[in-house]
C-alpha cells in the first residue's frame, strides 16, 4: 500500500463517515489518503476536475459510494463514473443500507465492483470495512489512476 | 185464387148445412152435395200442377167458370194419363172439362156442348208449307203417332206413304232429318212440344186443319143431373165471349198466323212503358223492343192496353207481344218469352226501424207480407210457404198497406217500389232491406204461334245487350247508374274501416317497435355506460392500487433506509461511546444520540402523517385563503424578520373548500421552502391565483402559484423533489430537514384531484403551480375573474 492509493468516500451521513474512517484508519496510516464528498454532485465535480488534470485533485484508487445521497444520488454517480472512459477503471464499492434486489442488480449492471451492506452494529461495520480495505489494497492489484 | 177458395169454403159450408137440415128433416133424397171430382193429367196448357199444389190450365179455368155459373163444386186431383179414362168410366172421377171426343168414354158418360175445337193439322219444316197447302198432298212420307189423330185419315194412305211413329219426339226428329215430309198431329200438343223444344220456328203447322173435333165436358152418368146447368153455363160463356177469351189465354185455339205488323201492348207502367197523352209510346221497354225489332227486321206497332188485358197476356185476337215481362213458370204456360234482356231485382221493404232481423224470405216467415197481384214476387212469396201473403193491386196499394200497418213487410220490384216511395213522399218512413232478395229475369212476351218472331228477336238480343244503345236507353230512363249503391257504400265503409284499423294497428306496431328499439338502445347504452363506468372504476382502482403500491414501496424503502439511518447513527455513537474515556466526547456522543432520536421521531411522525394523508378522512369547510396565508405568515414572523423575508399576495384569492389543516400544510411547506432554499438578500414569496396559464407546455386552469426568488431546482432533480425524505442538499447547505414537505404537498393536491408542477431555474427562483378544490360559489366567480398576473 503506497501513499498514492487514495480512497474517495461519498457519504453524507456523518456517523457513517466517522465509523468508516475509524475502520479504515485503525492499525494503519491511511488517514491522509481519504477524500470525503457529502453529495453526489460534489463527488462528480471532484472526479471530473482530477481527470482534467486539476493539480489540486488526485484521482482515487477506490471509491466507496453510499447510495442514499441528497440531490444526485449514488446510483447516478455510479452511472456517470462508469460511463466515463477515464474514470471507468476506478473500482467502485457501493456501501449502502439497501438490501433491495433492484438496487443490487442495478448497481452491478451499472458497473459496481462490489456491493456491501452497512451492518447496523459497529463491530460488524468495522470488520466489513477492514476486510474491504485488505481486499482492495493487499490482494487486488489496482490500476494506476494517475 | 184465395178469394175463390174462400167462396168454395163458404159454399161447402152452406152445402153442409143444407145437408144437415135435410137429414134432420128426414126429407127425401136431395141432389148429392158432394163435389164433382175432376182428374188433372198434368198436360199443359190443359191442366198442370204447380209446385204449391195448385192446379192451372184451360180445364181448371173452365171448371172454375162452370162453378161460378152453376154453383157446383169441382175438385181436381192429379191422376196419371193412363188411368184417367178408367177412373172416369168407373165413376171415381165425375167430370172431365174440355176433353176431345173419345169413344172410350161414350158408354158411361154424357157430354156437353162443345167448348173448343181440337184441330188436327199437317206439320212441316218451315218453307215446306206448300207441300200440304192444298190439303190433298201426294207422294209424301207422312208420319203420325200410333193411336194418334193421324190414323183417322185413310184417304191419305192411297197417294202417300203414311207411317206411324212411337212418340211425338220421333216424328219431330224425322221431320228435321228429312225422313218424313210431313206429319199429322193434334195442333195443341204438337205446338206445345215444338215450343218447348224451341223448334216452333223450324217445324210449323201448315195448310188448313184437316180435321176439327170438338172439345167437350164429359160428365159421368152418375152425375148426369148436372149436364143441364153445365150446358147453360157454356152457352152463357159462349155468348159473353168469356169462353173465347179463356181459349185465347191458354192457347187452345189454333194461333193466328204471324202478322205483317206485330201488335205490342203497352199498359203504361213507367219507366218501362209510358203511354203518352198524344198517343205515342215511350219508355225503356218500348224503346228497347223498337231497337230489337229494328235489328231483327220486324215491324211492330204499339197499342195501349188496360190492366186486364195486360194480366191476360198476349194472345191471338188481342195483341201479339208485351215489350217486357218478368218470366215465371205459370206465365210460360200462357205465353212465350224471348231470351231475357233485363232483370228485375225484388226487395223487401219495411217501415223504418223494423228491418232488424229481416234479410231474406226465411226471415219473413210468420209475418204479413204484401205483394203485387201480377208480380213475380207474389208467385215466389206464395211458393215459399210460411209467409202470410197479402195481395194488392199495383205498387201504390202495396206501399199503402205497409205504410198503414196492414202488413209487416212488402216484397216488390225494387226500382218500381223505390220510385213509388219517392212519389208518395215516404222516403223517411220506409226502409229497403239490402241487398234484393230475388232477381227475376225479364224478356219480351209473345203470344203462341210467333216462334219465328221469337227466334229472330233472340238472334239479335245478345248483340243488343252489349250495345251502346242499351246503355243509352238505361241512361235515358233510369238515369246514370248509381255508383254508390248500398252494397258499395257498405263495402266502401268496411274497406275504409279496415284500412283505418290496419293503419292504426300499423302505427301501434311501429310505436311498439320503436319503443322496443329505444328500450334496446337504452339498455345497450346503460350496459355500455356500466361497462365504461366499470372500466373507469377499474382503471381508477388500478391507478389507485399502483399508487398505493408505489407508496408502499416507497414506505418500505424509506423504512429500511431512512429510518435505519438514524438508528445506525445511534448504534455507531453508542459503540464509540463505550470506547471513549473523555467526558466531553461522551457528552458529544450522547447529545448526538439524542439528536438522532429526535430525528428518528420526526421521520416516524412525518411518515405517519404522510400515510394518513392518503386516507382522506377529513372535514372540508370553506376557507378564506388570505386568512390562511396571513396566519402562516404570523407563525413564521420571527424567522422572516431574521432573514429579511416577505410574503406577498398578488391577486384576489378564491375561497377554497377543503380540510384547513391540509391546506395549511400545502401553503406552509411551499412558503417555507421558498424562504429556506434562498440565498437572496431580500427573500420573497409571492402567492396568487390564475385562471389560465401554460406551465411546461401544458395548459392549467384555475391554479394557485407560489413563486420565490430562491435557488431554484435543477432540471435533473425534477423527479426527485416530490419523493418523500428525498433531499437535494446536505444538511450542511440549507439546514436540516426530513425532506417530506413537498411529498405532503403533492399528496394533498392529488388527493383533491388536482395537479402540482413547477418551473425553475437554478438560481432563478421556483414557481409552484397547483390546483385545489374551490368553494361552490367560486366556480362561477372565478370564471369572471380576469386578474391575470403573469409570474
Amino acid at each position: 500500500m503506497n501513499d498514492r492509493n487514495k480512497i474517495m468516500i461519498v457519504e453524507d451521513n456523518d456517523d457513517d463517515y466517522e465509523a468508516c474512517v475509524v475502520a479504515l484508519t485503525q492499525d494503519n496510516n491511511l488517514a491522509n489518503t481519504l477524500q470525503r464528498c457529502t453529495t453526489g454532485d460534489a463527488a462528480l465535480e471532484f472526479l471530473m476536475g482530477a481527470r482534467e488534470g486539476n493539480s489540486r485533485h488526485q484521482l482515487p484508487s477506490l471509491i466507496l459510494l453510499d447510495l442514499n445521497l441528497p440531490g444526485t444520488d449514488g446510483r447516478e454517480v455510479l452511472q456517470q463514473i462508469k460511463a466515463d472512459k477515464a474514470l471507468r477503471m476506478i473500482p467502485v464499492v457501493v456501501m449502502t443500507t439497501s438490501k433491495d434486489e433492484h438496487d443490487i442488480q442495478d448497481c452491478y449492471m451499472a458497473g459496481a465492483n462490489s456491493y456491501v451492506l452497512k451492518p447496523v452494529d459497529l463491530q460488524g461495520f468495522f470488520e466489513a470495512v477492514a476486510r474491504l480495505r485488505d481486499y482492495w489494497f493487499q490482494i487486488v492489484i489496482l490500476p494506476d489512476p494517475g | 185464387m184465395k178469394a175463390r177458395r174462400l167462396e168454395t169454403a163458404v159454399f161447402r159450408c152452406l152445402a153442409g148445412m143444407l145437408a144437415a137440415i135435410a137429414l134432420c128433416g128426414a126429407a127425401t133424397a136431395q141432389d148429392d152435395p158432394a163435389p164433382l171430382r175432376a182428374g188433372c193429367v198434368d198436360v199443359a196448357p190443359l191442366c198442370t200442377v204447380a209446385q204449391n199444389g195448385e192446379f192451372h190450365g184451360f180445364m181448371v179455368e173452365l171448371a172454375r167458370a162452370i162453378e161460378r155459373h152453376t154453383g157446383l163444386e169441382i175438385e181436381f186431383e192429379a191422376v196419371r194419363i193412363e188411368d184417367v179414362i178408367r177412373l172416369q168410366n168407373e165413376g171415381q172421377l165425375q167430370i172431365l172439362p174440355g176433353t176431345p171426343r173419345l169413344d172410350t168414354l161414350a158408354e158411361t158418360n154424357v157430354t156437353s156442348e162443345p167448348v173448343a175445337q181440337s184441330e188436327t193439322r199437317f206439320f212441316v219444316l218451315l218453307g215446306n208449307q206448300d207441300l200440304v197447302e192444298s190439303g190433298e198432298p201426294e207422294g209424301l212420307n207422312i208420319a203420325y203417332v200410333e193411336r194418334g189423330a193421324g190414323a183417322n185419315f185413310p184417304q191419305l194412305f192411297e197417294n202417300n206413304r203414311v207411317e206411324s211413329r212411337n212418340t211425338l219426339d220421333q216424328i219431330i226428329i224425322d221431320l228435321l232429318a228429312g225422313r218424313a215430309d210431313a206429319s199429322i198431329n193434334s195442333e195443341l200438343g204438337m205446338s206445345r212440344l215444338l215450343r218447348n223444344l224451341r223448334l216452333d220456328s223450324r217445324v210449323v203447322a201448315a195448310g188448313d186443319p184437316i180435321a176439327s173435333e170438338p172439345r167437350l165436358v164429359y160428365i159421368h152418368e152418375s152425375r148426369a143431373d148436372v149436364l143441364g146447368p153445365v150446358n147453360d153455363a157454356i152457352a152463357a160463356m159462349q155468348a159473353s165471349g168469356e169462353l173465347a177469351e179463356m181459349r185465347q189465354t191458354w192457347g187452345i185455339d189454333a194461333p193466328d198466323p204471324v202478322p205483317d205488323v206485330l201488335k205490342v201492348g203497352s199498359v203504361g207502367f213507367p219507366p218501362n212503358t209510358i203511354n203518352n197523352a198524344d198517343g205515342t209510346f215511350s219508355g225503356f221497354a218500348v224503346d228497347a223492343l223498337r231497337n230489337l225489332a229494328d235489328r231483327a227486321g220486324l215491324e211492330i206497332e204499339f197499342v195501349a192496353i188496360d190492366r186486364a188485358e195486360f194480366r191476360a197476356g198476349p194472345s191471338s185476337g188481342t195483341y201479339d207481344m208485351l215489350p217486357l215481362l218478368g218470366i215465371g213458370p205459370e206465365r210460360r204456360e200462357r205465353m212465350d218469352f224471348t231470351i231475357p234482356f233485363e232483370t228485375f231485382p225484388h226487395s223487401i221493404f219495411t217501415r223504418v226501424g223494423e228491418a232488424t232481423g229481416i234479410s231474406d224470405l226465411d226471415s219473413l216467415e210468420g209475418r204479413k207480407v204484401g205483394v203485387g197481384a201480377f208480380n213475380m214476387s207474389r208467385t215466389v212469396a206464395q211458393a215459399h210457404g210460411g209467409l202470410d201473403v197479402q195481395v194488392y193491386n199495383g205498387p201504390a196499394a202495396v206501399l199503402n198497406a205497409l205504410h198503414t200497418g196492414e202488413v209487416d213487410a212488402i216484397l216488390f220490384v225494387s226500382s218500381a217500389m223505390r220510385k213509388q216511395i219517392k212519389e208518395a213522399g215516404l222516403a223517411r218512413a220506409i226502409e229497403e232491406v239490402s241487398p234484393p232478395v230475388l232477381s227475376v229475369d225479364g224478356a219480351a212476351a209473345l203470344r203462341f204461334g210467333l216462334g219465328s218472331v221469337r227466334e229472330r228477336l233472340n238472334a239479335v238480343i245478345p248483340g243488343f245487350l252489349i250495345s251502346e244503345d242499351l246503355q243509352d236507353l238505361r241512361q235515358q230512363y233510369f238515369g246514370p247508374p248509381v255508383f254508390w249503391t248500398q252494397t258499395r257504400i257498405y263495402s266502401g265503409v268496411s274497406a275504409l274501416a279496415v284500412l283505418f284499423l290496419a293503419m292504426i294497428a300499423f302505427m301501434i306496431w311501429q310505436r311498439l317497435q320503436r319503443y322496443r328499439q329505444q328500450l334496446e338502445i337504452d339498455q345497450q347504452q346503460r350496459e355500455l355506460e356500466r361497462e365504461q363506468r366499470a372500466s373507469e372504476e377499474l382503471a381508477k382502482l388500478v391507478t389507485e392500487l399502483e399508487r398505493s403500491n408505489r407508496e408502499l414501496d416507497e414506505f418500505a424503502y424509506t423504512a429500511s433506509h431512512d429510518l435505519k439511518e438514524p438508528l445506525r447513527g445511534i448504534a455507531i455513537n453508542a459503540n464509540f461511546m463505550t470506547r471513549e474515556i473523555e467526558p466531553e466526547e461522551i457528552e458529544r456522543r450522547v447529545a448526538r444520540m439524542v439528536e438522532l432520536t429526535q430525528r428518528m421521531e420526526k421521520l416516524i411522525s412525518d411518515l405517519l402523517y404522510f400515510s394518513r394523508l392518503g386516507r382522506g378522512e377529513s372535514k372540508s369547510t370553506d376557507i378564506d385563503c388570505d386568512h390562511l396565508i396571513r396566519a402562516i405568515e404570523g407563525e413564521l414572523r420571527e424567522t422572516m424578520q431574521e432573514c429579511n423575508a416577505s410574503i406577498v399576495i398578488e391577486t384576489d384569492l378564491p375561497v377554497l373548500h377543503a380540510d384547513p389543516s391540509k391546506l395549511k400544510t400545502v401553503f406552509q411547506n411551499l412558503i417555507v421552502n421558498g424562504l429556506k432554499y434562498n440565498d437572496a438578500a431580500q427573500k420573497a414569496v409571492e402567492i396568487g391565483f390564475q385562471n389560465d396559464v401554460i406551465v411546461n407546455g401544458s395548459s392549467m386552469n384555475r391554479v394557485f402559484y407560489v413563486r420565490d426568488n430562491g435557488i431554484g431546482i435543477e432540471e435533473k432533480q425534477r423527479d426527485k423533489v416530490f419523493r418523500i425524505f428525498k433531499r437535494l442538499h446536505p444538511d450542511s447547505a440549507y439546514g436540516r430537514g426530513t425532506g417530506a414537505g413537498l411529498a405532503f404537498v403533492q399528496k394533498i393536491v392529488e388527493g383533491y384531484g388536482g395537479k402540482i408542477t413547477f418551473t425553475a431555474r437554478p438560481g432563478g427562483g421556483t414557481v409552484f403551480y397547483f390546483s385545489l378544490p374551490l368553494a361552490q360559489r367560486e366556480n362561477q366567480a372565478s370564471t369572471d375573474r380576469r386578474e391575470n398576473v403573469p409570474p
